[in-house]
C-alpha cells in the first residue's frame, strides 16, 4: 500500500528502489507539479522525459520495499528500507537492509559517493573504481547504476522516435544518447514512456558499443496522488548474463518524509 | 700439542654428552641451510614468476597511475600516454636492456553464462609481447592472441570457473575513458596454465588495438612500458638510474621488487623467521656447552689440581676446556655442513611438490606445482664458522671457573 503526500519531488532510490525505474525518470529534478495526461502533439523527446522527470521528483521520502533476485532456479529475496533527500543538485540516501540474512547491511549515498557498511566489518568502505561495476547485492542493478543521481536531461539528448503501443498503452519511444562529455555509465538509452501516465514502462540500456547491456520492464505503476502515477515494480535484467533478474518491488513509500538530522551522514553510519 | 692431546682425549671420555651436544649444533645447522635453500627457491621461483608472467623486471608507467592502482583504486584511463622516441631510445640505451613490449592494463568484468568475475584485462602487442613474457609458452589450448584479434586468452582457472574451452563465447564488460559501459566479445581464443596461479583467475589477455578503440583512447595508448633486462640483478639498478634520468617527466620506473612489494615483505618476514629458529636451536646447543663444561670440570677436579700442581698455568686449563668445547662446535658443525650438502642436494635436484606441504596461492605467493631449492654455498661456510665460534665464546666462562680452582682444594676437595 502507497501513501503519497503533499508534494513530488526528485526521487532517488541507491541503486535499488525508484533510483532504477526507468533510470532517467527516478532522478531528475524539476518543478513540483502534478502532470496529469493532455494532449501533447507536437512535443519532443526532452519535453517528454521532462513531464517523466517531474512525475517522479521526490524532495524526501522512506520507503519500504524488497528485491527479489532470481538466478536461474534460486530465488533470494532482500528486504530494505530507504531514506532519501534531494534539494534537486544533491541527492543522499540510506538504504538498510532488514531480511534476517543481511539484517544491517547499510549503504551511503552521498552525492556522487556510495560508502557501504556491513555489520561484521569494522571499517566502513567506500565504493569506487571498478567495484561499482558490479552487480549490487549479487543482483542485476549495478552500484554504478546508484551513482548517476544528475539529471537525466543535462547528460542525455533525447529523440522521440514514435508512438507505439505497449501492453495496451500507448507510449512513446525515446532515444537517449550521451551529450558530449558527459560521463554517464549507459552511452545511450531507449525509453518506452506511457503517454497518458509519464511513467517508464520499459528502458533498455546499451553500451557504447551498441550492445544492449539490461533491460527494465516496469510490471506496476499505482496513482499515488490525484493524476501522478508511480512505478511501484519493475524487473531488471542483466541481458549480458543468462538466466537472472531481479524483481524490485515498492511495498510502502512515504513521501515528504521527515528524516532525522545527521541520519545521512558517515558519522550516522559508523 | 700436549694440550690438545689432552683436550681431544677429554672430548670423547664422555661420548655421549659429546655427541648430543654436537648433534644438536648439527640440527640447527641443518635445519638452517635447509630451510635457507628452500626459502631461496620459494622466493627465486616467485620473483621469476612474477617477472616472467605479471611484472618484468623493469615497469615504467605515469607515476599517478602507479599510485592509483596501489590505492586499489581504478586502472586509470586518464593516465595512459603515448610513448614518445625519445623514451623509448632512452629505454632501449640501458645497459642489459633484452626487450621492450608495451601493455594496456584495464579492469573489467568477464561474463559467460549465468556468471560475471572481475578480471584484469591486459591488452598485449601481440609482435613483441612474446619478448618479454613468456605466458604464450603455457598455452594448454587454443592460440595466443594475434594484431587485431577479437578473441581473448584466459587462465585455466577463470576457464575453469565458466566451463569455457577454446572456441567459446565470452563478454568483457568495462567502463571506457568517458566512464560509459562498454563491451568487447568474441571467441575464446586460447587458455593457459602459467605457475602463477593468480594468474590463471584473474589476467586475460586481448589485443591492444582491440581495447584500445573500445576504451576511448587513441590507437597507441598504454598504461605501462614492460621491460625486461638481461639478468634480474641488474634491475634494480637499472631502473634506479632510469628513475633518475626520467626525473621530473611524469613517469615513474618501477623494478620486479617495487612492484611486488608484498612478496619483499614476505621475504623479509621468512628471513626473520629461519633466522628466529637457528637462534633457538643455538641457544639450546650453547647451553648444552655450557653444562658439558661444567660437568667435565666437576667431574674432573681433581685432575685439574693435578695438572695445577704439576704447573700447568691457569691459562693452559683454560684453553683445554676451549679447545675441548671448539671440538664439539667441529664436529657439530662438519656433521651439520654434510647433511645440509646432502639435503640441499635432495632440495635443488629433487624439488618437493608444494601441493602436499603448503597452499602458495592462500599465502599470496606466485608459485605452483614444484618447488626446487637453491645453493647458497657461503652459508655453509659462514654456518660451520659460526658454530665453532659460538662453541668457543660459550665455553669461555665455564673453562675459566675450572680454571680457578685452587689446587690443594682441588685435590682434597673430597
Amino acid at each position: 500500500m502507497i501513501s503519497g503526500r503533499k508534494r513530488i519531488g526528485l526521487i532517488f532510490a541507491l541503486g535499488f528502489a525508484v533510483l532504477l525505474v526507468g533510470g532517467a525518470a527516478l532522478l531528475l529534478t524539476g518543478d513540483s507539479t502534478v502532470v496529469l495526461a493532455e494532449d501533447l502533439s507536437g512535443v519532443n523527446g526532452k519535453e517528454i522525459m521532462d513531464r517523466v522527470d517531474d512525475n517522479h521528483f521526490l524532495a524526501s521520502a522512506r520507503m519500504e520495499s524488497e528485491m527479489i533476485i532470481r538466478d536461474r532456479d534460486r530465488e533470494t529475496t532482500k528486504e530494505m528500507i530507504s531514506y532519501m533527500e534531494s534539494d534537486g543538485e544533491v541527492t543522499n540516501a540510506l538504504v538498510e537492509f532488514v531480511n534476517p540474512r543481511d539484517r544491517g547491511t547499510k549503504y551511503l549515498l552521498l552525492d556522487d559517493e556510495l560508502w557501504m557498511h556491513y555489520p561484521d566489518a569494522e571499517e566502513l568502505v567506500r565504493l569506487s573504481g571498478h567495484m561499482l561495476e558490479q552487480g549490487m547485492m549479487g543482483s542485476d542493478f549495478s552500484y554504478q547504476d546508484a551513482l548517476e543521481s544528475e539529471r537525466l536531461t543535462e547528460l542525455y539528448q533525447f529523440e522521440l522516435e514514435g508512438e507505439e503501443t505497449l501492453d495496451n498503452r500507448p507510449v512513446y519511444l525515446i532515444d537517449a544518447v550521451a551529450r558530449e562529455g558527459e560521463e554517464v555509465a549507459y552511452y545511450q538509452r531507449k525509453f518506452w514512456v506511457d503517454a497518458e501516465r509519464f511513467v517508464v514502462l520499459r528502458e533498455e540500456m546499451y553500451a557504447r558499443a551498441g550492445r544492449v547491456l539490461k533491460e527494465m520492464v516496469t510490471t506496476e505503476v499505482e496513482e499515488i496522488e490525484e493524476g501522478r502515477w508511480f512505478p511501484v515494480e519493475m524487473v531488471m535484467e542483466d541481458l549480458l548474463r543468462e538466466d537472472t533478474e531481479t524483481i524490485y518491488r515498492v511495498n510502502e513509500i512515504e513521501l515528504d518524509y521527515d528524516i532525522p538530522e545527521n541520519m545521512l551522514s558517515v558519522e550516522a553510519l559508523e | 700439542m700436549y694440550l690438545l692431546r689432552i683436550a681431544f682425549r677429554n672430548l670423547f671420555r664422555r661420548w655421549k654428552r659429546t655427541l648430543l651436544i654436537a648433534g644438536m649444533l648439527m640440527l640447527a645447522v641443518l635445519v638452517f641451510l635447509f630451510m635457507e635453500s628452500f626459502m631461496m627457491g620459494i622466493f627465486d621461483l616467485s620473483f621469476n614468476n612474477i617477472i616472467d608472467f605479471e611484472t618484468p623486471h623493469i615497469t615504467v608507467g605515469r607515476a599517478e597511475y602507479f599510485a592509483e592502482v596501489e590505492d586499489d583504486r581504478e586502472r586509470a584511463l586518464e593516465e595512459t600516454f603515448i610513448p614518445e622516441n625519445d623514451l623509448l631510445e632512452e629505454i632501449r640505451g640501458l645497459e642489459g636492456f633484452t626487450a621492450l613490449t608495451p601493455v594496456l592494463d584495464f579492469s573489467a568484468d568477464f561474463v559467460a553464462g549465468r556468471y560475471d568475475y572481475p578480471v584484469l584485462v591486459r591488452s598485449v602487442e601481440p609482435e613483441t609481447f612474446p619478448e618479454v613474457f613468456k605466458n604464450q609458452d603455457y598455452l594448454v589450448a587454443g592460440e595466443f592472441v594475434e594484431p587485431g584479434d577479437e578473441g581473448v586468452v584466459i587462465g585455466s582457472q577463470l576457464a575453469r570457473f565458466f566451463d569455457l574451452e577454446a572456441g567459446d563465447f565470452y563478454t568483457l564488460r568495462f567502463q571506457d575513458k568517458q566512464g560509459s559501459f562498454n563491451t568487447l566479445q568474441g571467441e575464446v581464443r586460447g587458455i593457459v596454465t602459467v605457475p602463477h596461479p593468480e594468474m590463471n583467475m584473474n589476467t586475460v589477455f586481448v589485443s591492444r588495438e582491440q581495447a584500445a578503440a573500445a576504451l576511448g583512447l587513441e590507437d597507441e595508448s598504454v598504461s605501462q612500458l614492460m621491460i625486461r633486462m638481461a639478468d634480474r640483478d641488474q634491475a634494480r639498478e637499472r631502473a634506479q638510474s632510469l628513475g633518475g634520468q626520467l626525473a621530473g617527466s611524469g613517469f615513474e620506473v618501477r623494478s620486479y621488487r617495487d612492484t611486488s612489494d608484498f612478496l619483499t615483505a614476505l621475504e623479509v618476514f621468512g628471513y626473520v623467521e629461519i633466522y628466529f629458529i637457528l637462534v633457538l636451536f643455538l641457544l639450546v646447543g650453547s647451553i648444552g656447552i655450557i653444562s658439558a663444561l661444567v660437568l667435565a670440570a666437576l667431574e674432573r677436579v681433581e685432575e685439574i689440581g693435578m695438572m695445577k700442581a704439576l704447573g700447568l698455568k691457569r691459562s693452559q686449563i683454560v684453553r683445554v676446556f676451549l679447545v675441548e668445547a671448539a671440538g664439539i662446535g667441529l664436529l657439530g658443525g662438519a656433521a651439520g655442513v654434510i647433511l645440509g650438502l646432502i639435503g640441499v642436494g635432495f632440495l635443488t635436484t629433487l624439488g618437493i611438490n608444494l601441493d602436499l606441504i603448503m597452499d602458495p596461492e592462500a599465502l599470496g605467493l606466485p608459485l605452483a606445482g614444484r618447488l626446487y631449492g637453491s645453493w647458497n654455498l657461503s652459508s655453509f661456510v659462514v654456518m660451520f664458522v659460526f658454530v665453532v665460534i659460538l662453541a668457543v665464546v660459550s665455553s669461555v666462562i665455564p673453562a675459566y671457573w675450572a680454571a680457578s680452582k685452587n689446587p690443594v682444594d682441588a685435590i682434597h676437595h673430597r
